[in-house]
C-alpha cells in the first residue's frame, strides 16, 4: 500500500485503484529515482481526460539506460513486435545537436514513459515520447546526469495510445520564429531592427513577423539579413558583372545563417553605414509604391502577391544584390534606385507581365512567373533583370522585352560560365 | 501569321517519328508503305534533334563574352575574307554531330574528347550516317538501312541525346 510519506496525491478526494496503486509501489520499490534518494515523497496527478495516473520524477542516466524500452507498443497483448515511436532518424541535425548536448550535460525533461511490466519485464520503462532524447542520453550523457521523466501507470490500449498521441504531437515552431530568437541573442542588441526601423521596412516599435504570413505583413528576420547580406556580396564583388549569371544568396532560416553572421560582427552598425542605408530605403521605397499601385489598379488588386511583389524573397534578395553590384557605378545605380518614380503610374515592378512570363523550352508548364518561387535559377533571372534595366539604353520601365531579354542574357551567361569552369 | 516556337516544333518532330515507329510492324502495312515509315521515322527523329540543336544555339548566343567565331557558329555563318580583305560573315551549314560537339565543349563540364569516348556519340555517328543515307541518296541505297530496327536505333538515339544536351547545358527540365 502507499504510504502517505512516500507519495503525495495531487487531491485526497481522486480514489486510486488497486491495480494503479500496485504499479507505482512497484515503481518506487525498484526505479532509483532522485525524489527517492532525497528521501522525498513522489507527487501522484490525475488526468482526468484519459483517467490515468502519473507521476514526474527524476533518474540518473545510468538508471534511465538500464530499465528503458524504446520498442514500446500500444497494443502488447496482440501487437507486441510493432513499435508505436517513429524511426529513429540518426542524421537529423536536431538529433545531432541533441547527442552534443548530452555529451555537454545538459538535463534532459519530460521524457514520457508507461511503467509496464507485462511484456520485456526486465524493461519496464516504456518509452512513449522522446525516443531521440532518450536515445541521445543513452549514446552521450554523463551517467550521473539527472533527466526529468513523466510516468504514467496502468494503462489500457486507448489510454497509451492517447498519451502516445499528445506526447509526439508538437505545434512546428515557425522558421522565422527561430530567427528572431536567435537575432534577439545577438549583440548589440537592435541592431537589425533599428536598421529596418530606419529605412522603413519596420514602423517605429513594431518587432519582425514570426512567420512570413502575418495579418499586417510585417517583414522577417530572415528578409531583413537576406537583404543585407547581399548587400555586401553585391558590393564586394570585383569581376564584370555585366558578363555573368549572378545569383543572389538566400539567408537560411530556422536560426542563424553563417553569411549573415559574418557581416553582423564586421559591421558595427548598420545605421552607420550610408550606403546600406540608402539602398534600404530605396528598397522600401519601391515596395510601397508597388503596394500602393497594386492595391489600387483594378487588375492588379484581386491578388495580394502582387502588392506584395517586392518583399518575395528572390526579388529582395536579387535587388540588394544588384543594388551592391551597382555602386561602382553611380549614373545606373540612380536609374535602378529611380525606378519606383521612372514607372509612373505603373506598378515598378510590372506584378502582371512579370507572371505572364514563360521562357518556352525552358520552363516547366507549372511554372507561375518570374518572381514567385525562390530557387537559384529565379534569383539570377532577377538579378539580371535590375542589372539590364539600370543600363542608360534600357527603357524606364520593366517591359516584356527587358524581361525576354534579360533572361536569355542569364541562361546564356549560365552555359558559358560552366563551360568557362571546366575548360 | 502564327509562328510556331521551335521548342514545341521538337515535340511534334518526336511525335510524328513515334506514329510513323509505331506503324513500321504493323499487319495493315508491308512492303513500300513499310519502308516509308522508315524513312519518315528517321528523318523525323533526325530533325527533332536538329531542332533542339537549334534551341539551344538559340539561347547560347546570347551570352557575353563569345569569340566572334563562337558567335558566328552560332548563327550557322562562318567569318570568310573577302577580295577587299575585309572579314565578312558567309552563310555555313554545319553538320549536327558537329555542333553537338562545339555546344557541349563550350557551354558545358563535358569535353567533347570525354564525349568522344560514350557509346551515345557512337550511335550518333551511326544515326546521322543513316540519316545521311536517306538524305542525299546515291546511286544504290542499301535496304539494310530501311528496317524497324534501324529506324528505331536513330529514334531512341535522338531522344537519349536530347535529354542528355538538355541535361548538360540548358539544365532546363527536359523538354521530352
Amino acid at each position: 500500500m502507499l504510504e502517505e510519506n512516500d507519495f503525495i496525491l495531487q487531491n485526497k478526494t481522486i480514489k486510486i485503484d488497486k491495480e494503479s496503486q500496485q504499479k507505482i509501489v512497484d515503481f518506487f520499490a525498484n526505479v532509483k529515482t532522485f525524489e527517492k534518494n532525497i528521501k522525498r515523497p513522489l507527487l501522484i496527478f490525475y488526468d482526468a481526460k484519459s483517467k490515468v495516473f502519473y507521476t514526474e520524477c527524476h533518474i540518473y542516466t545510468e538508471e534511465l539506460k538500464k530499465f528503458k524500452d524504446e520498442d514500446a507498443t500500444i497494443d502488447p497483448d496482440y501487437q507486441e513486435e510493432y513499435r508505436l515511436n517513429r524511426a529513429l532518424q540518426p542524421d537529423n541535425p536536431d538529433f545531432i545537436t541533441m547527442q552534443e548536448d548530452a555529451k555537454g550535460g545538459r538535463q534532459f525533461s519530460d521524457i514520457v514513459i508507461e511503467y509496464n511490466k507485462d511484456y520485456r519485464e526486465n524493461k519496464p520503462l516504456k518509452i512513449l515520447g522522446g525516443q531521440h532524447r532518450t536515445k541521445a542520453i543513452e549514446k552521450m550523457s554523463p551517467k550521473h546526469t539527472l533527466h526529468g521523466i513523466r510516468v504514467y501507470f496502468n494503462l489500457n490500449k486507448d489510454q497509451r495510445a492517447e498519451i502516445a498521441r499528445i506526447s509526439n504531437t508538437n505545434i512546428t515552431i515557425a522558421d522565422d520564429l527561430l530567427d528572431r530568437m536567435e537575432e534577439q541573442r545577438l549583440d548589440p542588441p537592435n541592431k537589425l531592427r533599428n536598421f529596418a526601423q530606419k529605412i522603413g521596412l519596420l514602423q517605429k516599435s513594431k518587432d519582425f513577423g514570426d512567420r512570413k504570413a502575418n495579418i499586417e505583413n510585417l517583414p522577417t528576420i530572415r528578409l531583413a539579413r537576406t537583404f543585407i547580406v547581399n548587400f555586401y556580396k553585391g558590393k564586394n564583388y570585383k569581376s564584370n558583372f555585366d558578363d555573368e549569371a549572378l545569383e543572389s544568396y538566400l539567408c537560411n532560416s530556422g536560426g542563424m545563417d553563417q553569411e549573415y553572421l559574418k557581416i553582423f560582427r564586421k559591421i558595427d552598425n548598420f545605421i552607420s553605414e550610408k550606403d546600406l542605408l540608402e539602398a534600404g530605403k530605396s528598397f522600401v521605397k519601391l515596395h510601397k509604391k508597388q503596394y500602393n499601385i497594386a492595391s489600387k489598379d483594378k487588375n492588379l488588386k484581386r491578388i495580394k502577391a502582387y502588392r506584395m511583389k517586392a518583399t518575395v524573397l528572390a526579388m529582395v534578395s536579387s535587388w540588394a544584390y544588384a543594388s551592391g553590384l551597382l555602386q561602382r557605378h553611380k549614373d545606373r545605380l540612380n536609374k535602378f534606385y529611380s525606378l519606383p518614380d521612372k514607372s509612373g503610374k505603373n506598378d515598378p515592378l510590372n506584378a502582371i507581365q512579370m507572371s505572364a512570363f514563360k521562357f518556352k523550352g525552358m520552363d516547366p508548364e507549372a511554372y507561375r512567373g518570374l518572381g514567385t518561387r525562390s530557387d537559384s535559377k529565379e534569383r539570377g533571372r532577377l538579378v539580371m533583370i535590375f542589372i539590364e534595366y539600370s543600363k542608360e539604353q534600357s527603357k524606364d520601365i520593366i517591359d516584356k522585352a527587358l524581361l525576354e531579354r534579360a533572361v536569355r542574357f542569364y541562361h546564356a551567361n549560365k552555359m558559358r560560365s560552366e563551360g568557362d569552369k571546366f575548360k | 501569321m502564327k509562328h510556331i516556337i521551335l521548342s514545341d516544333y521538337i515535340k511534334v518532330l518526336l511525335n510524328s517519328a513515334d506514329w510513323y515507329l509505331e506503324r513500321i510492324n504493323h499487319k495493315d502495312y508491308d512492303g513500300i508503305d513499310k519502308e516509308a515509315f522508315v524513312v519518315s521515322a528517321i528523318i523525323n527523329s533526325w530533325s527533332a534533334l536538329e531542332a533542339f540543336i537549334n534551341y539551344i544555339a538559340s539561347v547560347a548566343k546570347y551570352a557575353n563574352r563569345l569569340s566572334q567565331h563562337e558567335r558566328t557558329f552560332l548563327n550557322e555563318m562562318k567569318l570568310r575574307i573577302d577580295d577587299n580583305g575585309q572579314f565578312i560573315e558567309c552563310r555555313e551549314y554545319y553538320p549536327t554531330a558537329t555542333k553537338i560537339l562545339f555546344l557541349l565543349n563550350r557551354f558545358s563540364s563535358i569535353s567533347s574528347k570525354n564525349f568522344k569516348q560514350t557509346k551515345l556519340w557512337e550511335n550518333v555517328k551511326i544515326s546521322e550516317d543513316l540519316r545521311n543515307n536517306l538524305i542525299h541518296p546515291k546511286e544504290s541505297l542499301s535496304s539494310a538501312s530501311l528496317n524497324k530496327g534501324k529506324a528505331k536505333l536513330v529514334n531512341d538515339t535522338v531522344k537519349e541525346a536530347i535529354k542528355y544536351l538538355n541535361n548538360k547545358t540548358l539544365k532546363a527540365k527536359s523538354i521530352i
